[in-house]
């Protein structure tokens, strides 16, 4: 399959003319850990790199479906930048290359990106948060159509894990008053594109503050559709479900329910209606 | 259903005749809507080609084609065949619902690089593949399981670009991958107009030694020459006016293609007076051959 690795790579030029740049400088040290064979190296150095480059809104283009997708941790990195090359510089990092390379997501990788930028250059609690919460969307979106639930009775020796269309998630209080407030800002910026550019246009002006409480959430793929929905869910109900984000067994479910604050005999039937649900999945 | 050989499933094929293509929301830009052109100029356009992304479906046009109960086939844009992880069971229950609203003659489309990474939004882009002996089985092999699963024969296309890796002619790797997942070819001539002006070639190099028996459709479509920086190349933007080397490859192959049971002029963004001359010109072609039925 190393046609297959070549093929990636070809895409990594084409986002990042870069990567080829260093392949003809050092084609062992930019290409190190991708299998390809001696002329598959060949065939990629000779390309040419004016092919490569010859379409210039392919980052462009990739980044508007990646902002139409993290909307307001964009929106917020962007705003707090000025610059759009903050996210333009995302196709050259490595969390681009490897997400290209091993097959993965763009839409994760990006995600990523956000966090990382939230928790180094930026240093923004809420880019973080907003990101996180946009990223379980993502995730969610991105999963197989859930299936019809089958009656199934929960086993001690049984295994489950959490079904894949859904993802728990805690946010700061406050991570949603500040989505809603760039929401606000991006409508009126779509309302009158143009005005983006008047300086009595819209603007990023101040944001809620986040505060210290904790708020869960569930991400959820609806059936029969790409899209996600965010409700709210307990401290219990999210522990339960990263407990069986691996599989775990339905004794081990019901001693952690137990740990989070069920009693003995509450806990089978608090589990034995995650399954029913379809929240967990038997495995 | 596919104990036989290709040859024999060949001559089950229905011939087609001359079609258009179209994409979801292709009319929206103005242009052309395949159903009335059928009714304004019977026999023009004998059957439409769906390009669909099941994650779009088919979209008014292409549905109200569908509902009429006149010829189509399926090309999809969505799915790259040498990735098996790509064959996923939501993709394909979508396929096979598509599959029964449209009831085309057989599926077919560009056998590349349609998305990177998995069927993500964000993610598609159409790249050839790598021409080489190690892309061929892959791809082989995903052409069978998608013949497999739907029932209905898969025909890859020869994909357009402008960065073409490997030490084969892209004739010979598809060559090689029809022979390898015992199917025909859609032939796009107008992609290899684009491959062959890419390699410094005559637009029929490569055709002599083609098993033409192989080729079930043909696409016909308009290029614009671009240049970026000194690099020269082809855009597959299907306008009305094919290159004449685009021509000249139809011409060649249609006169020696035993089983060719269809041809799609590709110009679905166009208005009904930029194309007929395509379309008369394709009528006539096949018109020559003798073998309508």
């Amino acid at each position: 399959m190393t046609a297959a690795a070549l093929q990636r790579v070809v895409v990594r030029c084409l986002f990042d003319p870069a990567l080829h740049d260093a392949i003809r400088a050092d084609g062992d040290r930019a290409l190190a850990g991708v299998p390809l064979s001696a002329d598959e190296r060949r065939w990629i150095t000779a390309a040419d790199g004016r092919a490569l480059r010859a379409d210039p809104l392919r980052r462009r283009s990739a980044l508007k479906s990646l902002m139409e997708e993290y909307r307001t941790a964009s929106a917020l990195a962007v705003g707090l930048t000025r610059r759009l090359a903050t996210l333009d510089a995302f196709f050259s990092s490595g969390l681009f290359h490897r997400a290209v390379q091993d097959r993965g997501s763009l839409g994760a990788a990006f995600g990523a990106y956000l966090v990382q930028l939230a928790d180094g250059a930026l240093a923004e609690p809420r880019l973080r948060h907003l990101a996180t919460l946009e990223r379980a969307l993502a995730r969610v979106r991105r999963a197989p159509r859930p299936r019809p639930v089958l009656p199934a009775p929960l086993r001690d020796n049984g295994r489950y894990r959490t079904a894949p269309h859904v993802v728990p998630l805690s946010v700061a209080g406050g991570t949603l008053e500040v989505l809603h407030a760039l929401e606000r800002l991006l409508f009126d910026i779509t309302l009158a594109p143009a005005a983006a550019l008047a300086d009595d246009g819209p603007r990023l002006g101040p944001l809620p503050a986040l505060d210290a409480s904790t708020r869960h959430l569930l991400a959820e793929r609806a059936p029969g559709v790409h899209e996600a929905t965010l409700a709210d869910a307990t401290a219990g109900l999210c522990g339960l479900l990263w407990h069986a984000a691996t599989p775990v067994t339905g004794a081990a479910l019901q001693a952690h329910a137990r740990e989070l604050g069920a009693d003995a005999a509450e806990a089978p039937a608090l589990v034995q209606g995650l399954l029913d649900t379809g929240l967990l999945r038997p495995c | 259903m596919t104990a036989a050989g290709f040859s024999t499933r060949a001559r089950r094929l229905p011939t087609l005749g001359v079609g258009i293509s179209t994409e979801y929301g292709a009319s929206q830009s103005g242009a052309l809507h395949p159903l009335d052109l059928h009714a304004r100029h019977p026999g023009v356009v004998e059957f439409l080609e769906l390009g669909v992304e099941t994650v779009k479906g088919l979209d008014a046009d292409g549905q109200a084609w569908a509902d009429a109960g006149l010829p189509t086939t399926y090309h999809f844009l969505d799915v790259n065949l040498d990735e098996p992880d790509d064959l996923d069971e939501d993709w394909l229950e979508e396929v096979r619902a598509l599959l029964q609203r449209a009831r085309p003659a057989w599926l077919c489309g560009d056998a590349g690089l349609w998305h990177l990474g998995a069927r993500e939004r964000g993610h598609m882009l159409l790249l050839p593949p790598i021409l080489s002996h190690d892309g061929v089985a892959p791809m082989a092999d995903g052409i069978r399981a998608l013949r497999a699963a739907t029932g209905l024969e898969v025909f890859p296309e020869n994909p357009p670009g402008r960065v073409f890796l490997g030490d084969l002619h892209v004739l010979d790797f598809f060559g090689r991958v029809v022979d390898a997942a015992d199917t025909g070819l859609l032939l796009d001539c107008a992609h290899l107009a684009i491959f062959q002006r890419l390699r410094g070639l005559p637009p029929l190099a490569g055709l002599d030694g083609f098993p033409l028996d192989r080729v079930v459709e043909m696409h016909v479509a308009g290029g614009t020459p671009m240049e970026h920086d000194g690099f020269r190349w082809v855009e597959d933007d299907h306008g009305p006016e094919p290159l004449a080397d685009t021509w000249m490859i139809f011409d060649h192959v249609v006169a020696r293609a035993p089983n060719l049971r269809a041809v799609v002029f590709e110009c679905e963004r166009n208005t009904a007076d930029e194309i007929l001359p395509g379309f008369h010109r394709l009528h006539a072609a096949l018109a020559g051959r003798g073998t309508r039925r």
